[in-house]
Parts: C-alpha cells; sequence; structure tokens
C-alpha cells in the first residue's frame, strides 16, 4: 500500500499525459480539474516528479517559446506507456484487494 | 510611491531570490536546479497573471517547501544518499588518496625520490607539489562539488574529511619523496625523531599553519 500511494503522483501524471503532450502549468490545472478540488497538492511539486520520470526515461520533452515564455512540454515515451499500463493493473489489484477485505467484512 | 508594477517586479525578484537559497540550502545545484527554478518561475508567472504574490506562492508552495520536495525526490532511493555522512567521509578519504596517488606521488617520483631539503629548483617544485598541489586539490573539490547536487551532510563530510588529512599532511616540512604526507612530518622536530630547523624553517612552518587555519575555516564555511 505504501508503495502504492507513494507512486499516485506519477500514475497522476502518467494518466493525463497518455491523452497528449502537455507543459506544467497546463498538466498541473488538468489535474486540478479533473480531480475536482479533491486532491490538494503544491502544484510546484509536480515538477521534481516530471524531472525524475524524464530521467528515467518515461517521459519526453521538448521546448517551445510561447508569448515570450519558454515552455517545456512533457510527452509519454514508449517506456512510458508500459509503466502506466503497470500501475494501473497494480491500481485494479489494490481495488480487488479491497473489495474482497470489504467482501469478507461484510460476511462477517 | 513605487508603481505597483515596480511593486510586482520587486515581490518577483524576491520570490525567485528566496528559491534560489532554498534550492542551495537543501544541496541541489548545477544544471538540475537551474532547469527546476527556470519551470517553477514559469510557472509562477502564469499563476501571476490572474492572483497575487501570496495567492501565487499558495498555490505553487513556498520556496522552503518546493526546494525540500524536489531534494526528496532527487534522493530517495540512492544509497549514498541515505547514509550522507558515512558516504561523504568515505568519499572524502578516496579523493585524498587518489588526489596523492595519481597527482603527486608520480610527479614528485620523476623528479626526484629521495630529496633532501635544499633550495634548489627540485626541491622548490617539491614544495609546490606538497603543499600549494594539495591545497589547489581542496579548492578543486570544493569547486566541483559546489556544482553537484548532494545532500548537504555528504558534501560536508566530504569535504572536511578530505581536507583534514591534506591539510595536515601539507604541513609536512622536509621535502617529500612524494605527495602529502610522504616526506619527514615537522612535528617530528619536535618529537624529537632528529629533525633541526632554522630560523627560516619556523617562519615557514608558521606561515603554512596560517594558511592551514585559513583554508580550513573557508572549508567549513564552504561546506
Amino acid at each position: 500500500m505504501h508503495a502504492f500511494t507513494n507512486g499516485l503522483p506519477e500514475l497522476l501524471i502518467l494518466r493525463r499525459l497518455s491523452a497528449g503532450e502537455m507543459y506544467g502549468y497546463q498538466l498541473v490545472s488538468e489535474i486540478a480539474k479533473a480531480g475536482e478540488g479533491r486532491i490538494k497538492f503544491s502544484e510546484g511539486c509536480v515538477y521534481p516528479v516530471l524531472h525524475r520520470l524524464e530521467s528515467k526515461g518515461i517521459l519526453a520533452t521538448r521546448e517551445e517559446e510561447v508569448g515570450g515564455r519558454l515552455r517545456r512540454y512533457y510527452r509519454l515515451s514508449q517506456s512510458g506507456k508500459k509503466r502506466l499500463a503497470q500501475l494501473l493493473d497494480e491500481l485494479q489489484a489494490v481495488n480487488r484487494s479491497v473489495d474482497l477485505i470489504g467482501g469478507l467484512a461484510h460476511a462477517l | 510611491m513605487p508603481s505597483e508594477a515596480a511593486v510586482r517586479v520587486d515581490a518577483d525578484a524576491t520570490f525567485a531570490a528566496e528559491l534560489k537559497g532554498a534550492l542551495h540550502r537543501e544541496g541541489l545545484r548545477g544544471a538540475y536546479a537551474a532547469k527546476l527554478q527556470a519551470e517553477w518561475l514559469g510557472h509562477y508567472a502564469n499563476l501571476r497573471d490572474s492572483l497575487t504574490v501570496g495567492e501565487a506562492i499558495a498555490r505553487l508552495g513556498s520556496p522552503d517547501e518546493l526546494a525540500a520536495s524536489a531534494a526528496r525526490t532527487r534522493f530517495e532511493g540512492r544509497w549514498w544518499c541515505a547514509w550522507p555522512v558515512a558516504s561523504g567521509v568515505l568519499a572524502g578519504l578516496a579523493a585524498f588518496l587518489l588526489a596523492t596517488a595519481l597527482c603527486l606521488t608520480p610527479v614528485m617520483f620523476i623528479l626526484d625520490p629521495k630529496v633532501a631539503w635544499t633550495w634548489g629548483l627540485v626541491e622548490v617544485y617539491a614544495h609546490l607539489f606538497n603543499w600549494l598541489g594539495a591545497l589547489a586539490g581542496l579548492l578543486t573539490l570544493v569547486w566541483f562539488t559546489g556544482r553537484c547536487s548532494s545532500p548537504p551532510p555528504f558534501r560536508r563530510a566530504l569535504i572536511l574529511s578530505f581536507a583534514l588529512p591534506v591539510l595536515i599532511l601539507a604541513m609536512d616540512f622536509k621535502a617529500p619523496s612524494g605527495g602529502p604526507g610522504t616526506g619527514s612530518f615537522s612535528l617530528g622536530a619536535y618529537l624529537g625523531f632528529g629533525y633541526d630547523l632554522s630560523p627560516v624553517d619556523y617562519l615557514l612552518l608558521a606561515f603554512r599553519l596560517a594558511v592551514f587555519v585559513a583554508a580550513f575555516r573557508w572549508c567549513r564555511r564552504a561546506a
């Protein structure tokens, strides 16, 4: 469970980026919008995670200047797509376990 | 009275400076720190288009909070960051051995393996490598580690464990046959090991001691 909760930011980021490439501000806004305000986090904490994923080859980047500001776009690499599939599998396994425990508790 | 735009520029500059300081305190340096800072400031600028400074920082995170989160993400899972002091001491001693073995000893061996303490060219050269070479190694280490990200306790332990043996052995007074510590240790004169020092020698020794103290204080500040 600890490993899963540690991987939550990564899962959220990869899930949003599976829709297409995004720059940091856009990605954070998308996560906030999708979470409907239920996910509380300091927006800046996303960037170290993005850089770690980039250094692992899970994300690829490109830079573009828009309106005088440099934007760094992130997208899933091939290994990023595999990693996302793996994290979703783990999430489903956790869900099944929770359901099972819930069922047992109900039977008792 | 300063204009609203000027106040905004001041507030943004203050935030950028605080961010830089917080990254430095957490041991994040070089290209990685520059990239993080650039993205945080870009994000902050986007937030500032519609929010006040306080609101933007509340959304983005305070400089200390951001730097701490970046340090956690950067250093977690690295074995040498799990025990930063122990690995720093080991790295410092390894750097010391490397500096002695690779840089100093071969040069001195080629010059003269059994040199005596006289003011000949070889001996002057020997002291340059034995003493100034060691100090140059120390300065290089401080400069180099100042450009690489590492947990602050690691860097502190690395520099101090390199500096102590290098600076103590750089007090080695008689012309050496190798790098730091390979000549006759000057304290031997006081301990009655048969070395006679002239007044000029004592003067030079005092000079080295002064440099030792200054360099060590500088290292502590830098670490």
